[in-house]
């Protein structure tokens, strides 16, 4: 006879896979998420065609004006001009007469330089596009630059020695992972490792405990722990589960490499063509199996702890407030993430990166942006394995009383009573 | 057959606030169907969870099958049907029966055929790729019953079984369940409505207060309490006023302990092993018209009440 644990699992495997959230999420992810980044690779190529249109209010002196006009419009390397600059002076230069071509759309905005502009190095934009990062960074890269030579000119620099002084300066960012990836492209899928891990481990640590609750209000647990040890009902219960989150995992990155590797022809459905030669950072085997080890690393240490919560509640409710802590526990993980990807070699990242309770997101999230020494990741996975024992025993106890128990709810109390029980 | 399937020796279980049940000793032959009675809250529930291993004993000892402790070994020689029922909503009947009938260790290639079998038997069969929740009460019971059976259990613990079923369904269980006991089986039963239990026992075991009250063969317990009662209803013919005649009042001569004018009547409780035959020859002798002459066996829910009621006063209570 098969286990009892692996009867428990199958059956959660077998259920969860046909539920309707779970065939819905797994079809609607990927195409939600091919379905962004179309679009924002679609905004992103049309976009770039049209220049900016700029009324330029010169307050300063004439030269400073025709200096920042030709700098907005001048062409360099890899960077084409986006810029028309139109000068306006007199009426055609007062507030609301530049506010009203704003608003008619004659003009995307106007730039003010201030008569102090070389001293106080203030210069200001007011513009529909002002939100657009790429486009005021820049706008005000270039303003700069013209102010600089401005000044350099009145300090007595050549236009020659000027523009060797500020030739262009490109840092090529590489990740040292050994990946290749560049800075950019680390970040970025550090971000998604991150979002995946803390999604997934949530949304399955979730099932666990609504499933534990459906068993207990269903009262379907008094024939099953007739059957099975309440042990073998929990295990069974997080292997099914976990079994049902792996599969939506496999499914949404086979989606993303399929997404991936048709996405010249899937993006010229809409109108965007070109999409097959931008490059794609590649993603090895490496940086997959770290991902899914610590999804299952996380997913074994929150959900016995969800099938805890789960066990000890007696409706739905009651479960969603009780869980409300641990579930900060995975936000508050997720929250690190600006500490982490700011400094990854920190000590403080580090220590974050070990703790059990972060370490699911935070880890997988710091191999992507810095190599992490082997004793690291060791200590992280063995601190881990550890508590995911300890918090499973201390769970599966809570679980084993807590099942039969309809009454009102435990208190703190109690729930030690129960674990010491044994 | 005298073996004995289940034998509960001193097992008590306390639970934080309460004594569930006390003491509690009793066996249950092979072959009969045997009723756990008591009121509500007596720990019928908690004694059929110890013998399904759900929850186990503080003190004492629980033997199944002559020699088999609950747990593992026992769990495919047993069918639980549970008084919180309940399966999964979301399941077909097909696969939640496969499933509990996998849990009992009953092998896949066997569980097809058996599930059609008693789906058929309980009048299911066209449900069986129906969702569990889209079935009424009653049809879930009957489902839930074929999970307890679907493994042909040597053992079969009923909870309150027949509660919420419509007659009709509950004489179908009822059949099934006699059927079993022909089989060999033993069927352990329990329930706080006496009629059910008259109607179907072997054998009983009445507890109260987590106490035992008594238990033993249904029939000599009824015959005990006839003997021990000891009541007789007379209803004369002819004029006769309230007050007792002559011929029923308590005396040595009469053998009647006490008597009292009741509606259409006297109720006379006879004294210590005078025979109700006497009185009776005594009665026509006397030339009276005998409309009615009633010394009725106490069903068991007089019994039940009566011994309940007893033991209330002295009975310890649970701390």
């Amino acid at each position: 006879m098969a286990g009892a644990w692996s009867i428990v699992a199958r059956r959660e495997y077998a259920e969860g896979v046909r539920s309707r959230w779970f065939v819905i999420s797994t079809v609607l992810g990927p195409l939600l998420m091919g379905g962004i980044i179309a679009l924002s690779v679609a905004l992103e190529l049309r976009g770039s065609g049209k220049p900016v249109r700029v009324a330029l209010v010169d307050e300063a002196s004439p030269d400073l004006g025709a200096l920042v006009q030709t700098t907005l419009q001048e062409s360099t390397v890899g960077e084409p001009a986006r810029f028309l600059v139109e000068p306006v002076v007199g009426e055609a230069a007062s507030r609301t007469a530049l506010d009203a071509r704003v608003e008619s759309g004659e003009v995307d905005g106007y730039l003010v330089l201030p008569a102090d502009i070389i001293v106080s190095g203030h210069a200001s934009y007011v513009g529909t596009d002002a939100s657009s990062t790429v486009d005021m960074a820049r706008l005000s890269s270039r303003v700069e630059k013209a102010v600089i030579r401005s000044r350099a000119k009145a300090l007595g620099l050549k236009p020659d020695d000027t523009r060797s002084l500020l030739a262009h300066v490109d840092l090529d960012t590489r990740q040292a992972n050994g990946e290749g990836a560049s800075g950019g492209a680390a970040f970025g899928m550090a971000y998604g490792a991150a979002i995946l891990l803390y999604m997934t481990i949530l949304l399955y640590g979730i099932t666990v405990m609504r499933s534990v609750i459906q068993e207990k209000t269903s009262r379907v647990l008094e024939v099953i722990v007739a059957c099975a040890s309440p042990w073998n009902l929990m295990v069974g219960k997080l292997i099914g589960v976990g079994a049902v989150g792996l599969t939506q995992m496999g499914c949404w990155l086979g989606a993303a490499g399929l997404l991936a590797a048709f996405r010249g022809p899937i993006l010229a459905r809409f109108g965007v063509h070109g999409a097959q030669h931008i490059a794609l950072p590649s993603v090895g085997a490496g940086p997959v199996a770290i991902v899914v080890l610590y999804f299952l690393a996380g997913y074994a240490l929150y959900s016995a702890v969800y099938a805890a919560v789960g066990a000890m509640n007696n409706s739905e409710r009651d479960a969603q407030q009780a869980q409300m802590p641990i579930t900060f526990l995975l936000v508050g993980a997720f929250m690190c993430f600006p500490v982490i990807s700011a400094a990854p070699r920190d000590p403080a990242a580090v220590a974050l990166s070990l703790v059990p309770f972060f370490s699911p997101v935070l880890m997988p999230m710091r191999t992507f942006l810095t190599p992490v020494p082997l004793w690291q990741l060791a200590a992280s996975v063995a601190l881990l394995v550890g508590s995911i024992v300890a918090v499973t025993w201390a769970a599966a106890r809570i679980y084993r009383v807590g099942i039969l128990m309809y009454g009102k709810k435990p208190t703190l109390g109690e729930l030690l009573r129960w674990i010491r029980a044994g | 057959m005298t073996d004995t399937v289940i034998d509960l020796a001193g097992v008590t279980k306390r639970y934080a606030e309460h004594l569930a049940v006390d003491g509690l000793s009793l066996r249950v032959p092979a072959g009969v169907i045997y009723g756990l009675l008591g009121p509500n809250g007596a720990g019928k529930t908690t004694t059929i969870r110890m013998i399904n291993d759900i929850v186990r004993p503080d003190e004492g000892r629980i033997l199944l099958f002559g020699s088999t402790p609950p747990g593992r070994e026992a769990l495919r020689r047993i069918g639980y049907l549970p008084e919180e029922r309940g399966l999964y909503p979301k399941m077909t009947v097909r696969r939640v029966l496969v499933f509990l009938a996998e849990l009992r260790g009953l092998p896949r290639a066997e569980i097809m055929p058996r599930v059609e079998r008693w789906l058929a038997r309980l009048e299911l069969t066209e449900w069986i790729d129906r969702k569990v929740e889209s079935l009424s009460k009653g049809m879930q019971q009957k489902v839930q019953f074929v999970a307890a059976v679907i493994h042909e259990p040597d053992l079969l613990v009923l909870d309150e079984p027949f509660s919420g079923l419509d007659p009709i369904n509950a004489d179908l269980l009822r059949e099934i369940v006699r059927e079993q006991r022909t089989k060999g089986k033993t069927i352990l039963f329990s329930t706080h409505l006496m009629e059910h239990a008259e109607q179907m026992c072997d054998d009983v075991c009445i507890i109260a207060r987590a106490h035992k009250v008594l238990d033993g063969k249904l029939r000599d317990i009824k015959r005990d309490a006839q003997a021990a009662r000891n009541r007789v209803v007379v209803e004369l013919g002819g004029a006769h006023g309230d007050e007792v005649p002559a011929l029923l009042r308590p005396g040595s001569d009469t053998g009647i302990a006490y008597a009292r004018s009741v509606a259409n009547g006297y109720e006379l409780t006879l004294s210590q092993g005078a025979p109700t035959a006497a009185l009776l020859r005594r009665l026509l002798d006397a030339g009276e018209e005998v409309v009615r002459f009633e010394h009725a066996a106490p069903t068991l829910h007089e019994i039940f009440v009566e011994r309940v009621r007893d033991t209330s006063g002295s009975a310890p209570e649970g701390g």
